[in-house]
């Protein structure tokens, strides 16, 4: 395996990398779910 | 297009285009031409891979569903971030730790050759009928902005595409990825910025998020069932008025 592959990711560790991809997911989801819920109100003052 | 636009486009597709065989010149052995010596970096493999997936149509197709049916098809992506966390976890070590140069090496090893055969047949077909679309999208809009033939557009596209692959092998790929990811999402930063300072003096961002609300575009996680037909409410209507188009 060479250097380059073996240069540490952003954070540290492998391990925590792919828990911030999947913080990062759940939060956007999250926001999404925010947006839906709080303001898509289709037809609304019409 | 004013001489600005014509000497953007072209330098930068000539730059990408060279730089990407240049880097792949070297390349002297299989292991270098498919696998670029096992050196690629981490990143550049990941930005690799989302150039891969976020396709012409990605850009152009999702934002006019959006448009038409508002953002319930996002959820299609929800579970690509997980996927390719697992996949990292469990499947990308299994590849690394054998000397392999495609997924279908790997099979053939598992299986035996049928299987091999069997999925880089279906592999193959299946990307050839996707790329039709793939490079017919991109082909209408530039056909449209440069005022060329369609089909001319689409051989353009093709050929130069083929060609720095063929030449440069992976290296080049990813070297050509990388660099068109970076314009994508600056570009896509850059209209958001543009966006926002527009809408906001005049909507307000709730106001905004408001308007988007009333005419049902932020749709993006809705838990009530459309209809029983098994079909996502509006992917029917968006798909059907995408693919027409």
């Amino acid at each position: 395996m060479s250097s380059a592959t073996r240069k540490s990711p952003p954070l540290g560790s492998w391990p925590r990398f792919y828990a911030l991809t999947c913080l990062a997911a759940v939060s956007y989801i999250a926001l999404l779910y925010w947006f839906t819920a709080v303001f898509n109100n289709p037809g609304a003052g019409t | 297009m004013s001489w600005i636009d014509w000497t953007v486009f072209l330098g930068f597709l000539a730059y990408v285009v060279i730089d990407g065989v240049r880097r792949g010149r070297g390349t002297k052995t299989l292991e270098g031409y498919f696998v670029g010596g096992r050196t690629i970096t981490w990143w550049a493999a990941g930005l690799s891979i989302m150039a891969t997936q976020a396709s012409a149509i990605t850009v152009i197709g999702t934002t006019g569903q959006g448009f038409e049916s508002g953002m319930e098809f996002v959820q299609i992506y929800f579970g690509l971030a997980f996927a390719m966390v697992l996949l990292s976890i469990f499947f990308v070590p299994m590849y690394r730790a054998q000397p392999i140069l495609t997924a279908y090496e790997f099979l053939e090893r598992r299986f035996g050759p049928l299987t091999r055969l069997l999925a880089s047949l279906i592999f193959l077909v299946s990307r050839c009928l996707a790329f039709g679309v793939v490079l017919y999208a991109p082909g209408v809009v530039l056909s449209a902005l440069l005022g060329f033939d369609v089909v001319a557009t689409v051989i353009f596209i093709g050929v130069l595409t083929t060609l720095y692959t063929m030449f440069g092998g992976v290296k080049a790929v990813i070297a050509t990825d990388v660099k068109q990811m970076v314009v994508i999402i600056g570009g896509l930063g850059l209209v958001l910025v543009l966006l926002l300072i527009r809408v906001i003096p005049e909507l307000g961002f709730v106001g905004g998020l408001e308007v988007l609300g009333v005419t049902g575009k932020l749709n993006a996680v809705e838990f009530e069932a459309a209809s029983w037909d098994f079909v996502p409410k509006g992917v029917g209507e968006a798909g059907q008025s995408f693919w027409n188009d």
